[in-house]
């Protein structure tokens, strides 16, 4: 019987610990596990054998580790170990009368991904998937992917299976007590994912007791419907004189698992300490039990790995990061300024906003290339779900596989030729699709027409496998200046879709003032109008206040703010007396010393504006921003002021060269050019701290810094100092392994005959030693970097 | 961890880079930065450890530890000679920090900076808390402790955090990747060795920066104070 046939009818027991039994039978600390398939595959057999024996009907090949990284070095191919597991597993499993489903094993990499580490989503993919061929070919039953801690992990992982392998897939990941993973990704996150990508079975392994584990099975279970795997430790770890015990032994095991088969787990087994005595005493409680058919879900989530968003109230989706219309973001998206849109997102996310828009369409860039980077960076410092915003397939599909979770598409038409193309991305990427209700035809002026298309829309889901669920339905918003009549029809639309079709509703609520004077009043009133009709998601600039204290007073009034709790909570936090600022008195010129050195933004500015008035532009910089910083500079080098001193006075500085920017383009004058510079940690390093405040300081003396980011490949650096022409290039490296990519960067620099001085940085580097590789300048901190500026750049 | 982890201030100050002032002697606005930080910290760390044990002898290589293992150096040698045992370890403040840093660079950098050193104070102290709970579990009557010793240190190379990532399981245990640049992640993570001792031996070099190569180049050592 196949083995998801298998799974729906019965219980299905899986085996216990197989590092417990190799080290009772000799395994020593240190030893990889999976190289006793080739040294002691009589242990592994008995091993299989004793649980088969006790009553396992999944037993997990010897494979855990069965990586190209792990296994470096051990003395045999992956391809050895891995074709000899599954044999002694076979072997084992071939004179018992009932089928032995015989699972490939697979665990996490060992090393980190991006963007915690370095190891590329890409190559993780790649290391599984030799995992998988391999599993195919000497004949696994079945892949199961446990212990992870990282759910991009998964995620390669289970990309890896699914793209090559039609098996059955099971997958498992072990939470902490505080309910997240090492890397703080959330049960219902785990399980939104999970179920969206098609795996089988999802489950928790390892780490923690059946004790500890079984409220977090009882959140998981309300998270998903699909059959539930649990496989727990042997209690708690305690290292006594004698070696590891744990703290629950068989019978308590037991009875725990009596438990989780009451609750609705189907699958079961066990984890490190678990031994052939514990799953007899399982199997034999399991014959008892059929797997209970459990309500299937129906709410409409969508998540990042460490925060879940159901759409059960109204969420904002931010639509700042989107160029249109917008000078700064096209010239960030151009030069990849990411730290600018990164900014638009945390300033987002801070006013309000629970999911992002992300769009990178811009005609002179690689929108998907680009698409990819911004979802990887974002992710790095924001939790909120993203919508990958783009009418490009190409671009959709770049921005649906490097996301980690599960996040929305913006979008699709009625048009079969777009449903054919983007619906099956959806599917296999496991997303929630916006769907739009116009088609060949164009927008439908009337709502019963925008409805037939929402439906089309919905069937071609469903038609792909993607429950309604994960449809939200956009019924368009045209603009109330040139088409007043259809404003309605939106508003019709909405409730429309929302009585017939059962969907989510997404709107772009700021369309429909485009042409009126002070569109903030029309915005909101409009806002109010479609969230009455049933919007769900209105798609907005949440840095405008009005709109989101329009959306915290629809909670009250709706019923869903209960006891208003919310609402007054906030409008208590409105009611606080700002933070009071170190102010001085008055502010007066002379002053701007003193407001740059305590790093007193708002006074710097509104010194700065008193100088605009008096002096040029340049001067102000010169006279007096400068001295300033240089003053606070060598306090900093006689150590009476500290590095984040020295940056506050760094950014209050940035604030009067943004008045000043701002005063040049007004008077028609060009800009501050100082001249470029390119700052990077070198390739292998991820300490960018120190790289970072340098850029800080030195854009705040009026250069442009083209920051390259962490770990940067040596050609990335060439290329971009030969292509941006920039004459000088600073490297940070922090561990004196990585010393040598920044003397290999070095070489190649001068290798390629980039006529570019170099400065290098970092926490082990010498003068000396940047002298040895080839180095200009050595930049002990921040300040000496503005002075190599000020040598190279004048 | 059981015990509380308390920062020492100055310490924090003295890895802001001034090692000749103490908390009290810092502008009001950085004390408060710190406390402020100190604050945050506590609300981002899930501090955690691991430890073996193993007898230890001296080698041609360095040490050898039971099952095959071999710590690499003349440094870690000399650091446990006089050891017959002696534990590996791993702590870290884990993830969530990291990550609450690296925002902190787009949004307040100087926060940011001043946030790193408070989480490099406790990382030290997480670690002096282990070591203090693995005493109470591990050490004998008229045993102690070495200081602790970590790969990169002296001749040990760097890329010896492989062996205590495989020996300690650290990616399943405590949550600590390794790179291929043998980096540990999350940043605020520590591995070290420290051997037991039936009586400190008056001639071993002791002190966390008695082996660092950069020890008469350095701002923030101990050792210069």
């Amino acid at each position: 019987m196949d083995f998801r046939k298998y799974m729906k009818e019965n219980i299905v027991i899986f085996d216990g610990a197989m590092g417990t039994m190799l080290q009772q039978n000799g395994l020593k600390t240190g030893e990889i596990p999976e190289v006793l398939n080739i040294t002691h595959s009589e242990i592994v057999e008995k091993i299989h054998r004793m649980y088969i024996q006790s009553g396992s009907r999944v037993i997990t090949a010897n494979t855990f580790g069965a990586n190209e990284l792990k296994l470096t070095g051990c003395g045999y191919s992956q391809r050895q170990i891995i074709q000899k597991a599954m044999e002694i597993a076979k072997s084992a499993a071939a004179d018992c009368p009932h089928k032995i489903y015989i699972a490939q094993d697979i665990g996490p990499i060992g090393e980190l991904l991006e963007p915690l580490g370095t190891l590329s989503f890409e190559r993780a993919y790649e290391i599984y998937a030799n995992q998988v061929f391999m599993g195919e070919e000497y004949g696994a039953d079945l892949f199961l992917l446990e212990t992870m801690t990282d759910l991009y992990e998964m995620k390669a992982a289970v990309l890896a299976v699914k793209e090559n392998s039609s098996l059955p897939l099971v997958c498992t990941m072990s939470f902490e007590e505080n309910r997240r993973t090492f890397t703080g990704c959330e049960i219902s996150s785990m399980a939104v994912t999970l179920q969206a990508l098609g795996v089988d079975a999802i489950g928790i392994n390892c780490s923690l007791g059946p004790e500890e584990i079984f409220p977090l099975v009882e959140e998981l279970i309300k998270w998903t419907d699909l059959p539930i795997l649990v496989q727990p430790n042997a209690g708690l770890p305690s290292l006594e004189q004698d070696g590891l015990h744990y703290s629950v032994n068989a019978e308590e095991f037991t009875l725990w698992a009596e438990k989780y088969m009451a609750l609705g787990v189907s699958l079961f087994g066990g984890c490190c300490g678990t031994t052939p005595e514990y799953i007899e005493k399982v199997a034999h409680l399991a014959r008892g039990y059929k797997p209970e058919k459990r309500p299937e879900i129906s709410f409409s989530a969508v998540c990042s790995p460490a925060k879940t968003v159901c759409i059960d109230q109204v969420r904002v989706i931010g639509e700042r990061i989107n160029p249109t219309g917008k000078k700064l973001l096209k010239e960030a998206l151009r030069n990849r300024n990411m730290d600018y849109i990164l900014q638009q997102g945390l300033s987002q996310q801070a006013a309000g906003a629970t999911i992002l828009d992300v769009n990178t369409g811009l005609p002179e860039i690689d929108e998907s290339a680009v698409m990819r980077q911004v979802v990887k960076q974002l992710q790095a410092v924001l939790d909120c779900p993203l919508q990958i915003d783009s009418s490009d397939a190409k671009t959709i599909e770049a921005g649906l596989r490097a996301y980690n979770g599960k996040c929305i598409v913006n979008s699709v038409n009625g048009e079969d030729a777009v449903l054919d193309t983007v619906l099956p991305l959806i599917k296999k990427y496991g997303a929630a699709v916006v769907g739009l209700t116009l088609d060949n035809n164009g927008i439908p002026l009337k709502a019963e027409q925008r409805l037939a298309i929402a439906r089309h829309i919905c069937e071609k889901a469903e038609s792909y496998g993607i429950p309604r669920r994960d449809v939200f339905i956009d019924c368009l918003v045209l603009t109330a200046s040139a088409q007043q009549k259809e404003v309605m029809e939106t508003i019709k639309a909405v409730q429309l879709v929302k009585t017939h079709l059962g969907v989510k509703t997404v709107l772009g609520v700021s369309n429909i003032s485009f042409g009126l004077p002070n569109r903030e009043l029309i915005n909101r009133t409009f806002l109010t109008m479609a969230l009455t009709a049933g919007l769900d998601m209105p798609i907005l600039n949440p840095n405008i206040p009005a709109m989101m204290d329009t959306i915290r007073a629809f909670h009250v009034l709706s019923f869903q703010d209960i006891n208003s709790k919310e609402y007054i909570a906030y409008q208590n936090t409105l009611a606080q007396p700002a933070e009071k600022l170190a102010e001085i008195p008055q502010t007066d010129v002379n002053d701007i010393d003193y407001a740059i050195a305590k790093g007193l933004k708002k006074q710097t500015e509104e010194i700065t504006r008193q100088l605009l008035q008096e002096h040029d532009c340049l001067d102000i910089v010169n006279e007096y921003l400068i001295p300033a910083l240089d003053k606070v500079g060598d306090d900093f080098e006689k150590g009476i002021v500290f590095l984040p001193q020295l940056i506050q006075a760094a950014e209050a500085a940035k604030a009067a060269f943004t008045v000043i920017k701002e005063a040049m383009s007004s008077r028609g004058e060009s800009g501050i050019h100082k001249g470029k510079i390119i700052v990077a940690t070198v390739k292998g390093d991820i300490h960018d701290i120190g790289k970072n405040i340098v850029k800080v300081v030195l854009e705040n003396y009026g250069y442009e810094v083209i920051d390259l980011g962490r770990d940067v490949p040596v050609e990335t650096v060439v290329e971009q100092a030969e292509k941006l022409q920039v004459p000088l290039v600073g490297l940070s490296a922090l561990m004196t392994t990585t010393l040598k990519s920044m003397e290999q960067t070095i070489a190649a620099l001068h290798q390629a005959n980039i006529p570019c001085k170099t400065f290098v940085g970092g926490a082990v580097l010498t003068e000396d030693y940047a002298k040895k590789i080839g180095a200009d300048f050595y930049a002990k901190d921040a300040k000496e970097a503005v002075t190599i500026a000020k040598k190279v750049l004048g | 961890m059981q015990y509380p982890i308390k920062i020492d201030k100055d310490e924090v100050v003295r890895y802001l880079g001034c090692r000749e002032q103490s908390f009290a002697s810092v502008d009001k606005q950085l004390q408060q930065q710190i406390r402020d930080a100190i604050i945050q910290l506590r609300q981002l760390i899930q501090p955690k450890y691991v430890y073996k044990t193993f007898s230890a002898a001296v080698c041609p290589e360095g040490i050898s530890l039971d099952g095959g293992i071999v710590l690499l150096g003349k440094d870690i040698a000399h650091h446990l000679k006089s050891c017959g045992s002696c534990i590996l370890m791993a702590a870290t403040l884990g993830h969530q920090l990291d990550r609450e840093i690296a925002k902190l660079q787009l949004t307040n950098m100087s926060q940011s900076v001043v946030l790193n050193a408070v989480a490099i104070a406790a990382i030290e102290q997480v670690c002096d808390l282990a070591q203090e709970e693995i005493a109470c579990h591990i050490l004998r009557p008229g045993e102690s402790f070495t200081s602790r010793f970590s790969p990169g240190y002296g001749d040990m190379p760097l890329a010896q955090q492989y062996l205590f990532a495989q020996v300690l399981d650290l990616s399943r245990k405590v949550g600590i990747g390794v790179t291929e640049s043998f980096i540990l992640v999350p940043s605020k993570s520590v591995t070290a060795v420290i051997g037991i001792i039936k009586e400190l031996d008056k001639d071993m070099k002791q002190g966390k920066c008695a082996y660092c190569r950069l020890r008469d180049n350095c701002d923030f050592s101990r050792c210069q104070r």
